[in-house]
């Protein structure tokens, strides 16, 4: 079925539909004709007073009339594929409109990497969220937006710390050394993470994600991790408009860790201990002293865009405050954002620029408050001693820190960045453009930290001021051909873009111990007394990338489309023998449902295959000048009576570095049945990542060091992601969509082995990724580990086996001899076992809306299954022997426990299903309230992190398990419930 | 319009490639091309940075020489204390000699100290093209080469010391097929004619003098203090075959061989061939002819200033400034209360052993239910210098213990309760937990500076060679040699010092006995003369079959051959490059 024949198809439906419409003729009547752009007539088009049930629909001529009665009269017109129109009627009596097709969800134009396309010729796997169908609830980031809407996509924290950047992953784990942060391009410029982070989620217009090679090929040496192509909102023509968006939010932590109350440790203590511990006759439980019940979370958003046929303008500011549950502790952000285009010489030129600034402001807590909360004696008094002015502090507890020290350090970090492009498109003859862009982002970080001098630990240094400067600025232009023709049945769109970009890192620190008074804090650096060598520092380092891109799609007929990309990076960062890199890609698709013998089925409106392999890079993970054997100072001496420096080798260098090279495989099925009312995407997918990043662990002697950064390990990730959309409930007033999507992943870490420059270079077996350790458990720390064969992130620990009871009836650990060697060792080597994998195995997400006449409720679950997570906080706070120097669990007294041991004990299932909001909202019909300047008002309640379900006993499942290494619960921030109320107005 | 079009395009791809070039340019950092472009810069580049890593191998922590010396040792230990300082057993591990080729200070140990060797071949590389390229004064050049060989020299001593089977490396550009083990004495001999070909070579300069341009280097006197330290280990170091039982069953089992194998040892210095004790006798005249002596007061070798003693021959620099190291040592080692009213926070771990204290001969009397009366006492006055023992207190005042404190109020350190393992059996009795947290004498030794920026930095510079352990080694040797009186007068000299009274006669043991009196603590390589006397593998009071230790820790096992008297080769280091092969025994 064609376009054509299709359309006419739902023309005569839509006609069939308003035949025998009954036709008043009152006092006026209302004539024209209904014509498309293309000048045909347009049957069947419903053409009513708004608002009444008076109205005409047009004849086969395009034609229409009838009569009405009303006062001021707006005229109506609607039409299936069409976009609506309304007109005052005054005093006219024939009134004609053009009606502009409505593109289909298939049609819309979708940012894909450099290209444009539509939805109907994309070959790769890519998700698209827009900001209709992102996240309602409480959202405060661009990624708290799309948390959980794309297959694949997975986003974490460490609890609920709001001042943590989540991690973000997609399909997995595919380097071991760094840039596995998908990859952010926002409006076509290079960013981070950082970038999105600081982005108002207002302002984002559509998120595109591109998951495989087929597409992230466009992005060579950095596409290995995924693409995330974030547009902002641009003005459009023939809108004018300003917008209010607020969000007025509570939070109070969804569940605290259970210590003993002073009444709980005295009993202890003079109990099972003969008053051993100290006890300072206070009451003061350190948890609940460390947080506040009741935070504020605040959004506030303005933004007004205008545009007509020549120029395009919009702009935002917005203000996003958050605080944190524990004390001290927040952020708040400042965003200004505008964007403008303008045509001119006959509208073949467009000039667009686009700048944003953002600032942001943090108030840090160090999460170790955590342990020295939970642990801290709770006999010991809140506050500072009336007498002395200073903190009590429990001489024998000496591993952790006074919540109060906690909450007297000061550390302030402040965010400046700037973002500003350009380009400028020309339309040399239909079909062919050619434009500039180019790009420079500045992002400067200072952080200013302040330790005061009668705190225990700066006593001896009278106290410490630190300030640094991180000023990162990347500079990038690229110029770019396009070209699309259709000839007959042949779509062509290609592509060609040379870019070059250049990185710039500045750091500087300074630091100042002395301090008498503790009233400058970080202000008066000179008020420190002692700077010593190396209290001063600064180091820059630069790197340059130089690109070629070529990418062409070719549809034959709307049935086969072909995507070929190929690009050529070249980095500084590199070896000299391999500075440029080489990442092609071709996928394919065949539309079924636009096939001959589709054309008589209604059940499939489109049925897509795809498959594609690609190539892509990864040079994230190499710092600059790794390639090369560079001196840096290593402390001062003296020569000829003056203080000099004094200068080493500084590392192993390897002048073979190349880039991580990941091969991706992707086959996916896009299908939409039932006129869209049941949709999805199923991808299939394999990488292999070789040349993998690791840093070796090379034989001194010959090196001159133990570690070396090398390419030669491999590691493959499959994985399968199914998103589904159903609407069974569709109409005038009421509506139902659910949508729901699940991600299967699978890593491994096939080898760690290969030769560098003739030699056999290998790791030890297990390769510990991270370790835990407290009071009584400092070494054979490591808990999570890697090894080939297995997935990545793998839990190794001591098999439990049972309690061993002595005659005072003390229990401690024990351990299996896993090894059978009649002894226990606790080496990455000894009696330990693999016990399933921190990061979960399977992904899922269920959303769903449902809207009944201005009303509409919507709600979202997210959820990790098939992982494990330590958790660590228990143990610790599970050792008797520990007491009464440190505080307990409730639990560890009937746990009876006296020793801190790592064993499997501790090791719990992950599972959980998260209840991410439930959001409430009503659409205000501000026009019949007679509030004539409101074209839209809208208010909703929320509540964020309703529940969580899991079998999971600590604080929260939801910890950063996606990083390397991750999985260890261990001073982790609480979650925090939100609750609120959103208002947003339009006019 | 199209030339316009055409025009702009280039216009384009040439601003986009201009400029950016994907050569790197270092900012903070340079290259070789840099580093040597003056004369003070091929000094500081070539010879000082050597010193300033060198000096972070003596520092507090775990994984260095002075752990290594005197930790595995009789001397000092890090109790278990009630979990803390446990550490999952390294500790205690390391002092019952229950270590394995993974152990971590040990790898750490290897991989420091042959990173360093590799910084001293680089140097010598680059000294030999420069001297090559005649841009600096040959003669200059030529002291520079001499000197960076006495620093790698140092190094290797040690690893034969500590590792025995070693491979020497002496360039840069070795790969992995050309590190190749030599035999212990191979590697013996090596480090005994790089010692012999630079003595000549060094300058007689005072390495101790902060106002002298060698302070804190290589010169003849250190050099002659290194080859004494090898000489008097030469009967070990040159043994191939050390697991035999020839350094174990103690001190009058193992002595005849000893002194037998160093009377074999020849020895050639300035064309002068001795055999090994005749050439510790040898370095000790020498060092004395260079000007060296015994301090007039002991103190004055370890106090704030100690740069002015003629004692020291070699030494870490500290100070607040240039030379600016932290160690940990005295922080670790002091109770959090007593630390607290000095001014500093500490970590309450290293004590005393039982063993050094009866060598010293304290006397200590307490009674659990009456601690204000306690009585502690030791004649060596040398023992009060390098300990904090009996009640602490600051300023006449008696720190609180900060254990139930109706009880036992005063913070006492009652030095014979030391254990290798506190275990929680008495904890019901708040004595149980006094003891965890009191039991053992603390080090002193060196003065602590309260004017230091920070309590980790000492303006004393920490001992590496000292006159006293020259005399006590040319003791030794005198000894061997069969000259009892004049090792006898040599003991003398140093016991005068502090005012014990004098040895009216001598045994072998007496010399052991007066090296830990005097030496405690500092890096003298403890560990090195309990393995030629014998009794590096003994039992003795802290160490014994069935000794407490923490569930992480190991049993002490009796080794009868002697092969724990050398380290493990570290399993990363064998695995990593099949030429080595393990030390036998592990």
């Amino acid at each position: 079925m064609t376009k054509s024949l299709l359309l006419k198809a739902m023309l005569s439906t839509a006609l069939g539909l308003f035949v025998g419409f009954a036709v008043f003729a009152q006092q006026r009547s209302i004539s024209g004709t209904v014509k498309g752009e293309d000048g045909q007539p347009i049957p069947g088009v419903t053409v009513m007073i708004k608002g009444t049930s008076t109205g005409a629909s047009t004849g086969a001529d395009g034609k229409y009339t009838f009569n009405f009665t009303h006062p001021n009269p707006v005229l109506a017109v609607s039409c299936i594929g069409y976009v609506g129109q309304e007109v005052e009627i005054g005093n006219q009596r024939v009134i004609d409109f053009v009606l502009v097709e409505e593109t289909t969800s298939l049609e819309e134009t979708v940012v894909v990497g450099y290209a444009v396309g539509n939805k109907r010729t994309i070959t790769g796997a890519v998700d698209r969220v827009t900001e209709e169908n992102m996240n309602t609830g409480y959202v405060a980031t661009a990624v708290d937006a799309i948390r959980g809407k794309v297959p694949g996509l997975v986003i974490s924290s460490n609890g609920g710390n709001v001042q943590d950047n989540p991690t973000i992953r997609l399909r997995g784990t595919t380097s071991l050394s760094g840039g596995n942060t998908p990859l952010v391009i926002m409006d076509g410029i290079f960013g981070d993470v950082g970038m999105l982070f600081s982005l108002s989620p207002d302002d984002i217009q559509e998120i595109t994600v591109l998951k495989d090679a087929s597409e992230t090929a466009q992005y060579g040496s950095r596409g290995a991790a995924g693409v995330i192509v974030v547009t902002t909102k641009k003005g459009r023509e023939g809108r004018s408009q300003i917008e209010y968006r607020g969000q007025f939010g509570i939070s109070n932590p969804y569940k605290k860790l259970q210590v003993l109350d002073a009444a709980g440790y005295r009993a202890l203590n003079t109990g099972k201990f003969g008053g051993a511990g100290l006890d300072k006759g206070d009451d003061t439980y350190w948890m609940d002293w460390i947080m506040n019940d009741l935070v504020t979370q605040n959004n506030h958003n303005i933004s007004f865009t205008s545009g007509n046929s020549k120029s395009n303008l919009n702009a935002s500011l917005g203000i996003r405050q958050r605080d944190n549950v524990v004390k001290n502790a927040g952020n708040t952000n400042y965003m200004l954002r505008m964007s403008a285009s303008q045509k001119g010489l006959n509208d073949r030129l467009t000039l667009e620029m686009n700048a944003m600034a953002t600032f942001m402001d943090k108030d840090w807590i160090d999460t170790g408050i955590f342990t020295g909360a939970a642990a801290y004696n709770p006999t010991f008094p809140g506050h500072r001693n009336t007498e002395t002015g200073l903190w009590d502090y429990d001489p024998n507890a000496e591993t952790i820190t006074h919540p109060g020290d906690y909450m007297d350090y000061i550390h302030k970090e402040a965010v400046y960045r700037v973002v500003a492009s350009a380009r400028a498109t020309y339309k040399i003859i239909d079909g062919l453009t050619a434009s500039i862009f180019g790009s420079y982002t500045y992002t400067n970080r200072l952080n200013r930290n302040y330790f005061p001098h009668d705190l225990k630990s700066y006593r001896v240094a009278r106290g410490e001021a630190n300030n640094s400067t991180n000023l990162n600025t990347n500079g990038m232009a690229s110029f770019q051909l396009a070209y699309n023709k259709t000839i007959g049945k042949h779509s062509f769109s290609a592509l060609a873009l040379t870019e070059a970009q250049r990185y710039d890192y500045w750091y500087n620190y300074s630091r100042a111990t002395g301090f008498e008074s503790d009233y400058f804090t970080y202000n008066n650096m000179q008020a420190g007394s002692t700077v010593k060598w190396g209290d001063v520092q600064s180091s820059a380092t630069q790197y340059t990338l130089m690109s070629y891109l070529g990418r062409l799609n070719y549809m034959f007929d709307n049935r086969y489309v072909i995507t070929l990309n190929a690009r050529a990076d070249g980095s500084s960062k590199l070896g000299a023998n391999h500075k440029w890199g080489f990442f092609p890609s071709a996928s394919l698709a065949w539309i079924i449902s636009n096939e001959g013998f589709m054309k008589n089925q209604r059940l499939f409106n489109n049925l897509k295959f795809r498959v594609g392999y690609g190539v892509t890079g990864n040079q994230d993970a190499i710092d600059p000048y790794r390639s090369l054997s560079l001196m840096s100072p290593n402390g001062t001496t003296t020569y000829n009576g003056a203080t000099v420096t004094t200068y080493a080798l500084d590392s192993n260098p390897n002048p073979d570095l190349k880039c991580e090279t990941k091969y991706t495989f992707d086959a996916g099925i896009d299908f939409s049945m039932w006129r869209g009312r049941f949709s999805g995407t199923i991808d299939a997918y394999m990488s292999t990542t070789r040349d993998l990043l690791y840093t070796y662990e090379v034989p001194v002697p010959p090196f001159t060091y133990t570690s070396l950064l090398a390419n030669m390990g491999e590691m493959t990730n499959n994985g399968i992601e199914i998103g589904l959309h159903v609407a069974p409930i569709e109409t005038k007033d009421m509506g139902l969509t659910l949508q729901g999507n699940v991600a299967f992943q699978k890593n491994k870490l096939v080898s760690l082995s290969g030769t560098y420059q003739g030699q056999d270079l290998t790791t030890s077996k297990y390769i510990a990724l991270s370790s835990a350790s407290c009071n009584g458990l400092t070494s054979n720390t490591n808990v999570v580990y890697m090894t080939e064969g297995y997935p990545v992130n793998i839990f190794r620990l001591p098999v439990h086996d049972g309690f061993k009871t002595d005659d005072t009836g003390k229990k401690t650990y024990q351990v299996k001899d896993v090894n059978g060697d009649g002894g226990i060792t606790l080496d990455d080597e000894g009696d330990r076992e693999f016990l399933g994998q921190a990061t979960p195995k399977v992904f899922a997400s269920l959303g769903g809306t449902f809207r009944y006449k201005n009303w509409d409720l919507s709600t979202q679950l997210n959820g990790g299954f098939g992982h494990h997570i330590y958790n660590f906080t228990s143990l610790r706070l599970s050792n008797l022997g520990a007491f009464p120097t440190y505080n307990v669990l409730k639990t560890a007294e009937e746990l009876g426990v006296y020793n801190a041991q790592h064993t499997s004990y501790w090791l719990e299932k992950g599972d959980y299903v998260n209840l991410e909001y439930i959001t409430i909202g009503y659409n205000l019909p501000a026009s019949k309230l007679g509030l004539k300047n409101i074209k839209g008002l809208r208010f909703a309640l929320s509540c964020n992190n309703v529940a969580t379900f899991t079998g999971y006993s600590g604080l929260t499942p939801m910890l950063n398990n996606a990083t390397i290494g991750g999985g260890i619960d261990n001073n982790v921030f609480p979650i925090m419930r939100t609750y609120t109320a959103m208002l947003s107005v339009k006019f | 319009m199209k030339k316009l079009l055409y025009s702009a395009a280039v216009l384009a791809l040439t601003f986009l490639m201009a400029g950016c070039s994907l050569e790197e340019k270092p900012l903070s950092k340079f290259d070789e091309s840099e580093a040597y472009k003056s004369s003070t810069l091929v000094y500081v580049n070539t010879v000082a940075s050597l010193y300033n890593k060198l000096n972070s191998r003596f520092k507090g922590g775990d994984d260095n020489y002075n752990y290594m010396s005197e930790f595995t040792a009789d001397v000092l230990f890090l109790p278990g204390r009630q979990g803390d300082w446990v550490d999952g057993g390294k500790h205690q591990n390391a002092f019952l000699h229950r270590w394995d080729p993974s152990t971590d200070y040990i790898r750490n140990l290897w991989n420091d100290s042959y990173s360093d060797i590799a910084l001293c071949n680089s140097s010598l590389k680059k000294l030999e093209e420069i001297k090559g390229l005649g841009s600096l004064d040959a003669s200059v050049v030529d002291s520079y080469l001499a000197e960076v060989r006495g620093i790698r020299a140092f190094y290797y001593m040690w690893l034969v010391d500590f590792f025995g089977r070693i491979p020497i490396v002496t360039s840069p550009d070795a790969g992995i097929g050309d590190v190749k083990q030599s035999t212990r004495s191979e590697a013996y001999g090596f480090v005994r004619d790089e010692l012999a070909e630079i003595i000549p070579l060094l300058p007689s300069a005072k390495s101790q003098d902060v106002n002298s341009e060698y302070y804190a280097r290589m010169t003849k006197a250190v050099a002659y203090a290194m080859m004494a330290r090898l000489a008097i280990n030469a009967a070990v170091f040159s043994q191939d075959n050390w697991n035999q039982g020839q350094f174990t069953g103690g001190i009058a089992k193992v002595e005849p061989g000893v002194t037998a194998a160093g009377k074999s040892q020849n020895i050639t210095i300035n064309g002068k061939t001795m055999n090994a004790w005749e050439t510790v006798v040898y370095c000790q005249e020498q060092i004395k002819a260079e000007g060296y002596e015994l301090a007039a007061s002991f103190k004055d070798n370890f106090k704030t200033g100690n740069e002015s003693s003629k004692e020291n021959i070699f030494v870490e620099p500290m100070d607040d400034n240039v030379h600016r190291t932290s160690d940990t040592q005295v922080t670790r080692s002091l109770h959090y209360n007593h630390a607290k009213t000095i001014g500093f926070s500490s970590w309450n771990g290293t004590a005393a052993t039982v063993h050094a204290l009866k060598v010293f001969n304290y006397k200590e009397n307490v009674d659990k239910n009456n601690l204000s009366a306690a009585t502690f006492e030791c004649d060596d006055p040398r023992f009060d210098i390098s300990f904090f023992n009996g009640p602490c207190s600051v300023n006449g005042v008696i720190v609180n213990a900060g254990v139930s404190e109706d009880k036992y109020p005063e913070g006492i350190y009652i030095g014979y309760e030391a254990r290798n393992d506190f275990s929680t059996d008495d904890y019901s009795d708040p004595w149980g937990l006094y003891l965890v947290k009191w039991a053992g004498v603390r080090i002193k030794k060196y003065e602590y500076d309260p004017t230091t920026s920070g309590q980790n930095y000492f303006n004393a510079d920490r001992v590496i060679f000292r006159y006293a352990d020259m005399l006590l080694l040319a003791a030794e040797a005198q000894y061997r040699l069969g000259n009892k009186d004049k090792a006898m007068d040599l003991v003398n000299q140093v016991r005068a010092r502090v005012g014990v009274e004098p040895l009216t006669d001598i045994t072998i043991k007496d010399i052991l006995d007066e090296k830990l009196r005097e030496e405690i603590w500092e890096t003298m390589g403890r560990r090195g003369d309990q393995v030629r006397f014998g009794t590096y593998t003994e039992a003795d009071e802290d160490k014994f079959e069935g000794v407490k230790h923490a569930i992480v820790a190991s049993d002490w096992v009796y080794d009868a051959t002697g092969y724990t008297t050398v380290f493990p080769i570290p399993v990363t280091v064998i695995s990593l490059n099949s030429n080595l092969t393990q030390n036998p025994g592990y």
